[in-house]
């Protein structure tokens, strides 16, 4: 019998709220009672409730009095708490991605796929409704905003120019931190979210998930398709730790971390050559310190922690598509080539060819959390998408010292969410759906959706057994909460779309400014770095190596060569002219600026016959 | 970001461009601007490929080509640059924080059609990513033909709380008169305009500082 697997789990002092597929159900969080589901409603609304297809977001107020939920069909809908009352149902403009509630429970903010962050009155007014619809067009404050139209009146708090993925508002609200597709990470106040404080640049992909720790408000800790934990001071300028997961995510019989380093270690050192991956494209802006700091930081872990590439092969059914991982490999690899000092900066494309045959895999974190637990330290949790492991590492207590290892906990089954409670302990859902790795007899541990973990030295541990089962709450999450569910609902459940919908296409062989560049045969290089180291001009904007194209240059290209060949030989005409006049005005070779200008000196003096002082 | 490669005669000074031109087609602006502040660097933005490399080579030959024999002030032409970039998806990559003192948004693309608006270069959100990168006091020049793209910006720059209009009378006087009149005729598009008898509008705004909202803690932006 098909189930739904459990996405959302909201643990409150008394209430805890469970998002299964479609249907919300409210469990008493001491004696694990269930109190009220909707999955017990009458015919025509489960019907409607069906109809707005799985609950994609969700979020509980402070005080647990309501839950806001929004599903396939963009309606946000607010339930109270106690009886799963329906108050209110409205249409946002587009799919929504985050869902939060203000400390004062007033107000909702939901980020979308469009870009922006709208935000809501929880209680909806109807009056006001109808006066508002009115004179929505024209010069009116209202025409201004035309272009992002809200059909629930919603207020526009910011907007990115791409998919947001995930956004924060600080502990005093003050600040709401967003990240989107593009990498970019940005901090703005709140609510007048157009004023932008500043923005923690440094992502190679797409950034995911974002996390601000209750117990280091001024901290940002970050993380997206780089194999990367980043952690920021948002405050502040933002100086980066960066931390390097060690895992093998993805599905492994071999719990031990330590081994797998090793083994990962050998691997990649046999991949010889490889090229610079991307990490000096200048796109992301750390300052001064951060930025010694950070290589400085990933020269030393380099030895201790690697990102797997090694996907597990044909068992692993979850990865779904899977793209090249190539930028990673060649960041990895930066590592390991930097702690042995070979230098050689090849071109990305080289590496990207050679990583090409390697298996490909996609990384996309699904949530950060933080434990501070009593005893044994401060923590950081982190879940991935798709990947059997929950993940966590030591919260840094400083900047200066190196970032942790990250280790991990291998529940053999993939972790759709999870939540930090009370005393340190973690529930965490996973998909029981999919087969299991290992071909362990199925005994009572794995056909439960949801796992409790607890922290033991300083690691994860699971709760087995007999402890397990006093937590009456854990029992019946496992059994009386599971709600029936068919194939085609599972199908459209789709619980691991971000790892390919998120990942942009970066594909070099589309890169526009590269084919540019193959166009130009060897010949006409050459011309160009000659004429940098002569004349001293790089070209504006730089140009990339690459290999030759196949297919011969396009009118337009030869035109071009053919202009740059003249522009060349004028300079070079030049030169001669100034060889001729004086060796003594070039002998100084303070640099090449100096040489130019005192090569124009004397072509003045010379070819134009101007009467410029030397 | 790097800009030894774009301005290699200003390298030892450390400068970023305080002149940015979004969607500079074929550099017509900033290669009139470039000899009228030579000690500032400026930076042009198209996403046209081929486009931007024309700009580029014309930079070049415009460096080699008009040499002057004086040390004393900077050679011409080197601190204008290009990039062939996305400027309404990676500004803020570009240029720190506050450190443009102006921007220019010479004929945009009008997205005629309704469900297009939103791709239009001035919007509500993207608004406050040039909020960001220009300073206080620093002035966003727009000017189109597209009588209904002139009204869209005014009105979303006006609305926005973050720019104040300021009138070209008061620019001219504050001695911004050449830059205004390279606005109006220095670019293709600008000459187009002119032999098809077009009109011009220009609509120009100033950043200013936020307006300080009672009872917010100011604490944080004390640390910048």
């Amino acid at each position: 019998m098909s189930v739904f697997p459990h996405s959302r789990l909201f643990l409150g002092p008394s209430k805890s709220v469970l998002i299964s597929g479609p249907h919300i159900q409210v469990l008493d969080t001491h004696t694990g009672n269930l109190l009220h589901s909707t999955a017990t409603l009458d015919g025509l609304e489960t019907a409607k409730l069906l109809k707005s297809g799985p609950v994609r977001c969700s979020t509980v107020d402070r005080g647990f009095t309501y839950v806001v939920t929004s599903g396939e069909d963009k309606k946000l809908k607010v339930w109270e708490v106690d009886g799963l009352k329906l108050l209110s149902e409205r249409e946002l403009p587009k799919k929504p991605t985050e869902i939060r509630v203000t400390q004062d429970g007033q107000t909702i903010v939901v980020s979308d796929k469009f870009g922006d962050i709208f935000s809501y009155p929880l209680h909806l007014d109807p009056s006001l409704e109808r006066t508002e619809s009115e004179g929505n067009t024209g010069t009116t404050k209202r025409g201004t905003l035309a272009s992002h139209e809200n059909p629930s009146n919603g207020t526009l708090i910011l907007g990115h120019t791409s998919l947001l993925t995930s956004f924060v508002l600080t502990s005093d609200e003050q600040f709401v931190i967003s990240a989107d597709r593009d990498e970019h990470v940005r901090v703005s106040w709140f609510p007048q979210g157009y004023v932008i404080e500043r923005y923690c640049l440094g992502h190679e992909k797409f950034v995911s998930a974002i996390h601000v720790p209750s117990f280091a408000p001024s901290q940002l800790v970050t993380g997206g398709g780089d194999p990367v934990l980043k952690l920021w001071d948002w405050m502040s300028e933002p100086f980066i730790v960066v931390k390097a997961p060690i895992s093998r995510y993805g599905r492994s019989d071999d719990d031990d971390g330590d081994d797998g380093e090793q083994e990962k270690v050998e691997k990649i050192g046999r991949r010889g050559r490889k090229g610079r991956g991307k990490k000096a494209k200048g796109k992301g802006k750390n300052e001064g310190v951060g930025e010694e700091a950070m290589q400085e930081q990933e020269q030393g872990e380099a030895g201790q922690s690697m990102v797997s590439a090694e996907g597990e092969g044909t068992e692993d059914v979850v990865m779904g598509d899977v793209e090249s991982e190539a930028q990673v490999e060649s960041e990895r690899v930066t590592q390991v080539q930097a702690e042995a000092q070979e230098a050689e900066a090849t071109t990305v494309e080289g590496a990207l060819g050679e990583a090409a045959e390697k298996d490909k895999l996609v990384f996309a974190l699904r949530r950060i959390d933080s434990a501070d637990v009593h005893g044994q330290g401060q923590f950081l949790v982190f879940s991935a998408v798709g990947a059997t492991a929950l993940f966590f590492c030591v919260f840094p207590s400083s900047p200066q010292t190196k970032p942790p290892v990250v280790q991990s906990l291998d529940l053999k089954k993939p972790v759709l969410d999870f939540t930090v409670g009370a005393g340190g302990h973690i529930w965490v859902l996973v998909d029981d759906e999919r087969p299991s790795t290992s071909e362990r007899p199925t005994g009572e541990s794995d056909e439960r959706a949801v796992r409790l973990v607890s922290w033991l030295d300083g690691k994860l541990v699971e709760v087995h057994g007999a402890e397990s089962k006093t937590f009456s709450l854990l029992t019946s999450l496992n059994t009386t909460c599971v709600l029936p569910a068919t194939a085609s609902d599972l199908k459209t459940l789709d619980l691991y779309s971000a790892l390919s919908s998120l990942p942009k296409n970066v594909d070099p062989e589309h890169d526009p400014m590269r084919r540019e560049n193959q166009n130009q045969n060897l010949d006409a290089f050459e011309i160009e770095s000659v004429a940098s180291s002569r004349a001293g001009t790089p070209i504006p904007g730089g140009s990339k190596k690459g290999k030759a194209k196949s297919g011969g240059p396009t009118q337009r290209e030869l035109a071009r060569m053919k202009n740059k060949k003249a522009v060349l030989a004028k300079m070079q005409e030049q030169e001669q002219a100034k060889m001729k006049v004086g060796d003594g005005a070039g002998a100084e070779l303070g640099g090449v600026t100096d040489e130019e200008r005192e090569n124009k000196k004397a072509r003045a003096a010379d070819s134009e016959g101007s009467v410029q002082a030397l | 970001m790097d800009w030894s490669s774009h301005y290699p005669a200003f390298v030892s000074t450390g400068k970023t461009p305080e002149f940015a031109d979004v969607g500079c087609g074929f550099g017509g602006l900033l290669i009139a601007l470039a000899p009228m502040f030579p000690d500032t660097l400026m930076l042009g933005m198209e996403i046209r490929v081929q486009v931007s490399q024309y700009v580029q080579d014309r930079i070049i030959a415009l460096r080699t080509t008009s040499a002057i024999s004086n040390a004393a002030s900077p050679e011409p032409y080197q601190n204008v640059s290009i990039v062939r970039a996305n400027a309404m998806k990676f500004m803020p990559n570009y240029f720190p924080k506050h450190s443009l003192s102006s921007l220019f948004f010479l004929f945009p693309d009008p997205h005629f059609k309704a469900r297009k608006h939103k791709a239009r270069i001035i919007s509500p959100t993207l608004l406050a990513e040039y909020a960001y990168v220009l300073r206080p006091g620093g002035i966003v020049y727009t000017i189109t033909d597209v009588h209904d793209l002139h009204e869209w910006m005014k009105s979303h720059l006006a609305a926005f709380p973050l720019f104040e209009p300021v009138a070209e009378e008061d620019l001219r006087a504050q001695g911004k008169g050449p830059i205004i009149d390279a606005v109006y005729s220095s670019t293709e598009e600008g000459k187009k305009v002119e032999r098809n008898n077009g009109q011009k509008w220009l609509a120009c705004f100033m950043r200013i500082e936020p307006l300080r909202i009672l009872g917010r803690l100011n604490t944080h932006l004390h640390q910048e």
